[in-house]
């Protein structure tokens, strides 16, 4: 009977896994790109494109100030999640999933 | 959440370094906001005179319409009406015009007159922000501020840099939640004896588990108050409204827009609404805006404080021409919302203005008690290096720093008083705070072979002898005594030389204690 580590190691795509194996060979040095520069650029990243995201309310202010308001805590979590965690691939995965999600929105907000 | 033994480690080192990079900003920032809660307090002592008469009780109107008789039609664009120097009232004409350090500003005449007579006391003309910030009393409060919000770093620049320090904070208080396991327990935690390494750490985890959640709020609004006029409003301005900043900034801001209609028409009487304004408000007014003076189209804006039980203080609006009330002003939006409920809290809760001077003398206490955090955590982390050379050289450089910061503020006042004596209280201001800086770096270094313990005995008792005599000096420079500050309710003098004779017998009490040993030891030898 073949290992589950062997399985999932087989169903994950090889430019994946390279992509891990580059992350883990260097973790120290991916970590403080991670919680340093990262961290900012999506911070900033979040703070421009959710005034597209966010719903107006009622006083038409709320997709302007929320993002504003949630700017340091943003940043901050950004800094600690790297840290706190083991799996720094996923961290990766995680960042670059959220950079494409901010950046589609700004896009698609000028492309409308 | 449980942590890994690895993850803790890196997260011990992420709670070390985030508040060590930027220790003594961070110090210089703590200790500043703790002062500057008190800022209002501060000016009202600066200034040696109690407020006998309110400045809006007498005929505002009459003062204004004759006033708006003498100046230019086309400075009529804004009339801005508050209380100044020593109860006097102060009416300002003015219209948008570029200013040397960039961007449109008020320009205008400004006149200072008694609110009963109408007698003029001061004129002249200049741009509406440059004469407010140079009223001579508020010289060392202003001073304390703009240390605590930009630590003097002109431009967005300063605002950055408190920012960034608000996030490392964040980070420091975030990380020491996931570290520390038994919060519960570290509240009652006591110094173990001996001046042993546990016994920092004691001291440390003590101070900074009782302040965590008030270091979290703090190092949140501090951020945002940073971050969002410097930052989150230009690239909101940049994304959503195609760099145009000045369409952001009224989207935000909101308030009634008028239909343009420059027919000349009287503006309705501001002494009758004053009256109404109050009554709406629950509070006295603060200041008076009136756009377009004397036109259709005018608007009028009464600033309020905080009313008894309000969290922060309000602002009205009328229809300029008729006197209508049009209805209070969000501080953002256009209507009440989850965003501008969000943004009001932000301000009362970084301040902690929202009950009074008993929240304030609290959040001063917090203020403490976290300043105290980082010095500790910086001891803390020192003493863990000090077989490390360089981190050795470091222990000097913090007891410098810790000591000679509130050293260098005190200096600071006495130049203040001696500036405001000879009227050019700003000048004064920040060069003896410069001179403080300097007196102290020169002493620390000419006394860098003496023991640690025997330094900050002496700075403590030097910060004690100064902060006694401060009272003493102010009362010498034209301050008010405090037989007159009870006769004429001005209690701000009383609050602040109350906090000085308890600050200084507090830094002075472990001199006079040894003081006491020597004389015990003495008599019994």
């Amino acid at each position: 009977m073949m290992d589950i580590a062997v399985l999932s190691r087989l169903s994950t795509p090889v430019v994946a896994r390279r992509f891990a194996s580059a992350i883990d060979g260097h973790q120290t040095l991916w970590r403080w790109i991670f919680a340093g520069p990262a961290a900012l650029v999506l911070a900033l990243l979040a703070m421009a494109s959710l005034p597209f995201a966010l719903p107006a309310g009622r006083g038409g202010v709320n997709h302007l100030v929320l993002p504003v308001v949630l700017f340091p805590v943003l940043w901050t979590a950004f800094v600690i999640l790297p840290v706190a965690t083991r799996n720094l691939p996923r961290i990766a995965a995680l960042y670059l999933g959220l950079a494409f999600f901010f950046l589609l929105l700004i896009v698609g907000a000028f492309l409308r | 959440m449980s942590l890994t033994a690895a993850a803790t480690k890196r997260l011990v080192a992420l709670h070390g370094w985030s508040a060590t990079t930027l220790a003594i900003l961070l110090y210089v920032v703590m200790l500043t906001g703790t002062i500057v809660v008190l800022d209002n307090e501060i000016t009202a002592w600066s200034e040696g005179r109690a407020d006998r008469t309110g400045a809006f009780d007498g005929p505002v109107n009459r003062h204004v319409e004759r006033l708006a008789a003498q100046v230019p039609p086309e400075l009529h664009d804004t009339v801005f009406v508050r209380t100044w120097t020593g109860g006097d009232l102060s009416v300002f004409f003015g219209a948008p015009r570029a200013h040397p350090d960039g961007g449109n500003q008020l320009f205008g005449r400004h006149y200072v007159l008694a609110p009963g007579s109408g007698t003029i006391h001061e004129a002249g003309m200049g741009f509406l922000d440059d004469i407010f910030s140079q009223r001579p009393e508020t010289a060392l409060s202003q001073f304390l501020v703009d240390l605590h919000v930009r630590l003097h770093v002109p431009g967005r620049l300063g605002l950055y840099l408190t920012g960034l320090l608000g996030v490392a904070m964040l980070v420091a208080a975030l990380t020491g939640i996931l570290i520390h396991k038994h919060i519960i327990r570290d509240l009652f935690t006591t110094e173990r004896p001996g001046g042993r390494m546990v016994s920092f750490r004691d001291r440390h985890t003590l101070a900074g588990v009782w302040s965590l959640p008030f270091a979290i709020l703090l190092s949140f609004t501090g951020a945002f108050l940073s971050f969002a006029v410097s930052l989150g409003l230009p690239v909101v301005a940049l994304v959503a409204f195609g760099g145009d900043q000045e369409r952001a900034f009224d989207t935000v801001l909101g308030g009634t827009t008028m239909i343009e209609d420059s027919k000349p028409v009287p503006t309705t009487d501001l002494t009758l609404l004053i009256a109404d304004a109050r009554t709406r408000a629950g509070s006295d007014v603060g200041a008076i805006e009136i756009h377009h003076y004397g036109r259709a189209d005018a608007i009028i804006e009464t600033f309020h404080g905080a009313a008894p039980g309000a969290l922060r203080g309000s602002t009205l609006e009328y229809a300029g021409a008729t006197g209508a009330f049009l209805g209070r002003v969000d501080l953002v939006g256009s209507a009440p919302s989850s965003g501008s409920l969000l943004a009001e809290l932000m301000t009362p809760l970084h301040f902690g203005n929202f009950g009074g001077l008993a929240s304030r003398l609290v959040w001063v206490a917090l203020g403490a008690a976290m300043t105290y955090t980082i010095i500790s955590g910086m001891q803390l982390w020192l003493r863990r290096r000090a077989d490390d050379p360089i981190w050795r050289a470091g222990e000097h450089v913090l007891v410098t720093v810790a000591w000679g910061l509130p050293l260098a503020i005190v200096v600071c006042a006495y130049g203040f008083f001696t500036g405001y004596l000879f009227g050019a209280p700003f000048a004064w201001t920040t060069n003896a705070f410069l001179a403080g800086c300097a007196a102290v770096i020169l002493l620390a270094w000419l006394f860098r072979h003496i023991p640690m313990a025997r330094m900050n005995e002496f700075y403590a008792t030097a910060l004690g002898i100064g902060i006694l005599l401060l009272p003493l000096y102010r009362l010498q420079t034209g301050g008010l005594s405090w037989g007159e500050a009870m006769v004429s309710g001005g209690t701000d003098v009383l609050l602040i030389d109350m906090v000085c004779l308890t600050t200084a017998a507090a830094c002075l009490t472990p001199a006079l204690r040894r003081l006491r040993r020597r004389g015990s030891l003495a008599v019994g030898e």
